[in-house]
């Protein structure tokens, strides 16, 4: 029995992985040749969809385009015309909601302010806070104190 | 009742430098029917701290001390006990002990002085 040298062994596997690199290149290279309609290499359901997909399969004549596209603008157009419009006259009308409000909220807070001021007027205001301040009184003299005291307590008595 | 007021105006008398203030809240204040007003002013005369403000709270009977209600009599001992300077009070309360002729006044200060020496 003949014994392989792990040498040997090792040139054979070598050569066995070139010749599947080799097929490999091989089968690449023709999967590119089959795509190359298609760059981006994009299948459908497993197979890669190719150039004539991607167009149109009726040419279309070039004057009966023109005239497409020129009745389609003209509908833009117009649709395009009517929104403004549309949006125009929504516009509008917001301002004229807004100018309303806007009159009737100066109005009642005219009226309101107005109410104010007249209560205030009719309202006797007492300033206590300043008027009977500690440290204002104490530099009043003993006599007025005297008898700011007594009219207190006399109507404090009659209460 | 424009609680406020009165208690302002008592407050600043308390605080006033001229001694007449005393013989304003000794006439108008301790007089007065209302145990609130009583009360405020005791406080304000005992806060004074002068020998003629103590003299008043301390001595006269049913002011002060030893006013008739237990509230007003309460807070001022209360007043006392919270001075600073007890000195002068004590004092009044020694010659209340001493020479006072009713026995109340005297058993009355003599329990505010025994307190007063409590807490000082």
């Amino acid at each position: 029995m003949q014994k392989i040298s792990p040498l040997r062994s090792s040139i054979e596997a070598f050569n066995k992985f070139k010749a599947a690199r080799l097929n490999k290149a091989d089968k690449a290279q023709k999967t590119n040749q089959q795509s190359q309609t298609n760059p981006f290499g994009i299948t459908f359901k497993g197979t890669v969809i190719q150039m004539d997909v991607f167009e149109k399969a009726e040419k279309v004549n070039e004057n009966t385009q023109k005239a497409i596209s020129l009745k389609e603008k003209m509908q833009n157009t117009g649709k395009l015309l009517a929104s403004a419009w549309v949006g125009t006259i929504n516009k509008f009308s917001s301002l004229k909601t807004n100018a309303i409000a806007f009159g009737n909220k100066i109005k009642d807070s005219t009226i309101a302010a107005a109410k104010k001021i007249r209560d205030f007027g009719n309202t006797k205001v007492e300033f206590d806070v300043f008027k009977y301040n500690v440290s204002r009184l104490q530099n009043k003299p003993v006599s007025e104190l005297r008898t700011m005291l007594s009219n207190e307590l006399q109507g404090v008595t009659n209460e | 009742m424009n609680n406020k007021r009165v208690k302002n105006i008592i407050e600043a008398l308390g605080k006033h430098k001229d001694e007449e203030s005393i013989e304003v809240l000794n006439e108008l204040g301790t007089n007065c029917p209302i145990d609130e007003i009583r009360e405020m002013t005791s406080k304000a005369l005992i806060r004074k701290n002068t020998h003629r403000a103590l003299e008043l709270m301390i001595v006269n009977k049913g002011k002060g001390i030893n006013d008739l209600s237990a509230r007003v009599a309460m807070c001022a001992i209360n007043e006392l006990l919270a001075l600073k300077d007890k000195q002068e009070a004590i004092k009044i309360l020694d010659d209340t002990i001493n020479m006072h002729s009713e026995k109340e006044v005297q058993d009355t200060a003599r329990s505010v002085k025994a307190l007063m020496s409590f807490s000082s």
